[in-house]
């Protein structure tokens, strides 16, 4: 039980009841933080420039990074580093930077690691900035099918930090059989014991794939809305336990949860101590989704990002990251690099949650990009059905 | 006054009470009769709350008897007897109007709403508090709020009313002036009077009959005059007024006359009978009994040194010493025909036929033999 | 001789109105707060107002060091007045201003931070009518917890304080001690407690009460967390010592000799507590009712934690506008809203059990 109580603090995404505490302090007054915070523009890169000495702050998802890469870069570079563990939540972050940034604001963070769709919306706003392709040589690593997205062309302002799948986790003391698909989800013998993840575009996107809609092709909130009325009766009806982010862990380890929409990584750590917990990409398919990180407007550390993300798409460093946290890296020959490593980095190489089979990546779908009048049909819609 | 006639009211049979192994009432034989106003006294800690605490049924006796009206209550509950108890501190409800609180007892006992309305305001009328009928105790003075514990108590008409150090919380002024409304109020009612207290000049003033009370014995039970003039034992008599005690031995008994030498070696005659030659007994003498500076009367009479005057209004109270270096006082008018004697004066102390009353025993405090209040509390 | 007296009375007429400065400082000092805190001003103009308001600061404080002792006399209210005023301007009233303006006011695009002011009163019609059901639920759980922690805490209390005996500051602290704990450690241990595998549950099973505990809707599906049943129990079990408290602490005020003048009077033990003791504890539940559902009303940790998404309570719902959904306006409206039902509840039910009288 303590191991998976400690567990908590491993995950990529803490739950949001933490950071919603924190953002209980975010209920102070909006003009009092900008009549205050007038004086010190230009945030922690500030000041830096071209002559400065060369810093980099990064803001990543917790337990998102082995414990040696941040030492091994400043001694490879010689760039002081600032790796924080503060991105709890894409839309709490937003909130959280939105004051700053839309007031043309630095904010402290040079570098910070959104979910795709988030950073499509920094990217937008223009509160991106475009990276200096010329000083990442290892970008060429990128894999393909990750390049060139539809907000991001040419990855001029983006690269990928990690990729993963959501897909179907189910604990097999409490479903008592294996489960294949999303229709699982549904089934009225786990009344009450059905986990669904606060992410929007995961738990809508399988619920998509299993009625036939590509989540990729969908450009408005009309095509969706089948899922949407999928989800509200489930919930209506009682088959949804808890909405969750990261917190499902615990529920699914105990059988809580019979089954859930899940993360893939997360997954990998928690089935190493309980063999009952599994994964599946359903038959329907699973959402894939990737982190990327972007560098953040106002922040004068052009050559410490470019540097950083050059040395992270080194795949010997890539392979030290993907062996630790177990999602999927996107870059070229990790795969390789595992092996190699040996031991229990050579065993990820085999997983097929790191390296999904040619098979079920053609069942992968990665949520469409929305317009933003869409988007926030889509967020509305949900948060009314989380109850929230 | 006595109910001699019918059956006393209360009637405490060989009442013990014990807590753990300390015994705070021990073997309490006590009879109060119909309309008596009645104090027990004693020093604190003497068992005389702890007797009433029993007769209201707070407290059960370890053993013995306690009869209401000739009938066994020694297990019946609080609310079950027709006592009543006023409490020291008054415990009147805070939350409640002064007609509220006298009405609860008639209330309690679901009397209808026109009879309690009238015999609250009545009783009101009684304590003279009609007016504050609608008042929260917190708005009255201490006399007033214990006027209402009085009429909340006696609206019940109880068989006997008890009291419990009643006057304690006032200061001296209104504690006089209570003291005679309560009388008259007890007069005005004519019911039995209960009341506890450690003063005995609140004891003398009231009460028409007095149980002074001692480590949990009954000492004596009589009436003021009997209690001041001729006290059972030496605690009565040093409990009691102020008094001179005076050691000595019997030297002869003759029919109802007993001749003592004291320690001081003056000898005295006194009447008294029941004691033997030889036997360690107290004289005592009331301070104002005694006459300073006159001649000496055989048998009546010890002299000695003047070492302090005190003025004390009405009177001058004159210290002496005895040759054994005994103190006594002595009380006279201060504007008396007497020469009063001055400090360092040689003076003869002489008394009349009926200024002393023999004791068995020795004076337990040893140094002095002037006796109050004060010094019996000090020592306790 | 003349011109003296002439300049002293002169002196002394402005010193006589030392309570009107102390009072006019004091408004202008709490009026320049909400300004700033508010927002009226921004910028440089904020910058210079509180300029303006630490030289008026320094302006009666000198006034009052080099004024005679009347003049000192006059100010000291307003100097003791002062740290309260100006901290209610800054932490209240600022606040609450700007929490109105912001549940009037208008985004233009989704991402846009400033909302502008624009009388937008949608924002309360949405606050009441598609959140009304987390309105409804969050008061009915208050309400039911609150019934609860009395029906819990007025025994306990009533035990403690009159039972207890030497035992009483143990048992007080026994009643205490698990508080110490954080909130969150309280509420997620008993996730642990509720889960499906976990000792309760077994024991329900092991009874098999499971039927019953379902008819009664205490239990759902064979489970207890993530039920309405366990928010109300979480919300019992946070706020049961805000209940105990005050009720305690009104029970030991009672003079145990009125039950004794109680029975002495002809009562019984029940009526006796019926009419001494229980009107006695009445400003201790008062308390205990208010500390309770007050705070019970706007939680949302147990429903995040204990809940389902059938159980979401309005403080959850603000927390999600806010926080997650960037929807300022309305959760402003939400929080306001939330604000005027308490307010208005608690009048009312002062009204019906008004301490005033009581002492």
């Amino acid at each position: 039980m303590s191991n998976h109580a400690q567990r908590r603090n491993y995950s990529r995404r803490e739950f949001f009841i933490r950071s919603g505490l924190a953002g209980a302090g975010a209920l102070s007054l909006p003009a009092l933080i900008a009549a205050c915070g007038g004086g010190s523009d230009g945030g922690s890169g500030g000041g830096g420039g071209g002559g400065g000495a060369k810093t980099l702050y990064f803001e990543n998802w917790p337990a998102y990074i082995d414990g040696a890469t941040e030492a091994d870069f400043e001694a490879a570079t010689g760039i002081a580093m600032t790796y924080k563990e503060g991105y709890n939540d894409n839309n709490e972050y937003f909130a959280k930077v939105q004051t700053r940034l839309s007031s043309d604001k630095a904010i402290e963070a040079d570098m910070l690691a959104p979910t795709f769709w988030m950073a499509s919306r920094y990217i937008n706003l223009g509160w991106a900035q475009k990276l200096d392709k010329a000083k990442i040589p290892n970008a060429k690593n990128l894999r393909s099918d990750l390049r060139d997205p539809g907000f991001d062309p040419g990855n001029l302002y983006s690269m990928p930090w990690q990729t993963g799948t959501a897909g179907v986790a189910y604990n097999i003391d409490a479903t008592g059989r294996e489960l294949t698909s999303v229709a699982d989800l549904f089934d009225p013998a786990f009344k009450g014991k059905i986990g669904m993840l606060t992410e929007m575009r995961d738990t809508i996107g399988l619920i998509l794939l299993s009625e036939g809609v590509d989540p990729s092709s969908i450009s408005t909130f009309d095509e969706a809305a089948v899922a949407f009325e999928k989800l509200e009766k489930a919930k209506a009806d009682g088959q949804i336990r808890q909405f969750t982010g990261n917190d499902y862990m615990d529920d699914l380890d105990t059988g809580n949860f019979a089954a859930c929409v899940a993360w893939s990584g997360d997954v990998v750590q928690l089935s190493r101590d309980n063999p009952s917990v599994r994964y599946i990409i359903p038959e329907e398919g699973a959402t894939s989704w990737y982190d990327t990180m972007i560098w953040m407007k106002g922040s004068k550390q052009s050559d410490s990002v470019a540097e950083w993300i050059n040395y992270v798409y080194d795949p010997a460093n890539a392979a030290k990251i993907a062996a630790e946290v177990g999602y999927i890296s996107p870059v070229e020959g990790v795969r390789d690099e595992l092996v190699k490593m040996g031991g229990d980095a050579a065993m990820m190489a085999e997983s097929t949650i790191l390296f999904p089979t040619e098979d079920e990546k053609k069942r992968l779908r990665t949520f469409a990009s929305l317009s933003e009048e869409e988007e926030a049909k889509f967020d509305e819609a949900f948060a009314k059905i989380t109850g929230a | 006054m006595q109910g001699g006639a019918g059956v006393p009211v209360i009637t405490l049979e060989n009442i013990r009470k014990q807590y753990g192994t300390f015994v705070a009432v021990d073997g309490a034989n006590l009879s109060i009769g119909q309309g008596e106003f009645f104090a027990m006294l004693g020093p604190s800690g003497c068992g005389k709350t702890t007797t009433l605490k029993m007769i209201a049924g707070f407290e059960q006796p370890t053993e013995g008897r306690i009869l209401l009206e000739g009938v066994d209550v020694s297990t019946v509950p609080p609310y079950k007897r027709n006592v009543n108890t006023v409490f020291q501190q008054y415990a009147l409800f805070p939350h409640m109007t002064v007609f509220d609180n006298v009405a609860f007892g008639p209330r309690s006992k679901k009397l209808d709403s026109s009879t309690i309305k009238s015999r609250v305001m009545e009783m009101l009328e009684v304590v003279r508090l009609a007016d504050f009928a609608q008042r929260r105790p917190a708005q009255l003075s201490g006399g007033q709020q214990q006027r209402v514990a009085l009429a909340r108590a006696l609206v019940n008409y109880p068989s006997a009313l008890l009291l419990d150090e009643p006057l304690a919380a006032l200061d001296l002024k209104l504690r006089e002036a209570m003291q005679l409304e309560l009388k008259r109020i007890q007069r005005e009612v004519g019911i039995t009077f209960v009341f506890v207290t450690h003063d005995q000049g609140e004891a003398l003033t009231m009460s028409d009959r007095i149980a002074v009370m001692n480590e949990g014995h009954i000492e004596m039970v009589g009436t003021p005059e009997d209690i001041y003039d001729r006290p059972s034992s030496v605690f009565v008599a040093s409990f009691i007024g102020s008094a001179n005690l005076l050691p000595g031995v019997v030297e002869s008994v003759s029919g109802s006359s007993v001749t003592v030498r004291l320690s001081c070696g003056a000898v005295v005659d006194s009447s008294g009978s029941d004691f033997a030659t030889g036997e360690s007994v107290t004289v005592m003498i009331r301070p104002e009994r005694i006459t300073p500076g006159g001649e000496a009367i055989a048998g009546r009479s010890i002299s000695g040194e003047i070492t302090d005057l005190v003025f004390q209004g009405p009177s001058v109270r004159l210290i002496a010493r005895l040759a054994d270096g005994t103190e006594v006082g002595a009380v006279v008018g201060s504007h008396t025909n007497l020469t009063i004697p001055r400090p360092g004066d040689r003076v003869t102390m002489s008394w009349d036929a009926q200024g002393s009353f023999v004791l068995k025993g020795h004076p337990e405090m040893a140094g002095s033999t002037t006796s109050n209040l004060d010094h019996v509390e000090a020592n306790l | 001789m003349n011109l003296v007296v002439d300049r002293r009375t002169r002196l002394a007429k402005f010193f006589d109105r030392a309570d009107f400065v102390g009072l006019g400082t004091m408004l202008l000092l709490a009026l320049g707060i909400v300004a700033v805190g508010a927002g009226w001003v921004n910028g440089d103009a904020a910058r210079l107002v509180v300029i303006a308001l630490g030289a008026v600061l320094v302006g009666i404080i000198a006034m009052a060091v080099m004024g005679n002792g009347e003049v000192r006399r006059k100010l000291a209210p307003y100097g003791l007045l002062k740290p309260g005023i100006l901290w209610l301007a800054l932490f209240f009233l600022a606040p609450v201003w700007s929490l109105f303006v912001m549940s009037l006011s208008a985004k233009e695009s989704r991402f846009d931070f400033w909302p502008d002011f624009s009388w937008h009163w949608d924002n309360y019609r949405t606050a009441l009518t598609e959140f009304r059901p987390q309105f409804v639920r969050s008061f009915s759980y208050a309400g039911i917890a609150t019934l609860l922690t009395l029906i819990i805490g007025f025994p306990l209390a009533y035990v403690i304080a009159f039972r207890g005996g030497r035992y009483k500051t143990i048992l007080l602290g026994l009643v205490v001690v698990p508080f110490f704990t954080s909130y969150l450690i309280r509420t997620l241990a008993w996730q642990n407690l509720l889960a499906d595998s976990g000792p309760i549950v077994s024991i329900i099973d092991d009874l098999r009460l499971t039927g019953l505990f379902e008819s009664l809707n205490i239990m759902e599906n064979g489970k207890l967390m993530n039920t309405p049943a366990a928010v109300i129990g979480g919300l019992t079990y946070n706020f049961l010592p805000f209940m105990v408290l005050p009720i305690y602490v009104s029970m030991e005020k009672i003079d145990v000799r009125l039950l004794d003048a109680a029975h002495d009077l002809y009562s019984t033990g029940r009526r006796a507590f019926r009419k001494v003791v229980l009107p006695l504890t009445f400003p201790g539940i008062f308390a205990g009712t208010l500390l309770t559902f007050i705070p019970a009303a706007g939680d949302f940790i147990n429903a995040a934690l204990l809940g389902s998404p059938n159980t979401t309570m309005i403080g959850n719902s603000i927390q999600d506008q806010f926080i997650r959904q960037n929807n300022w306006p309305v959760a402003g409206a939400m929080s306001l809203v939330l604000m005027a039902i308490i307010t208005v509840a608690v009048m009312i039910y002062t009204k019906f059990l008004g301490t005033e009288d009581l002492v």
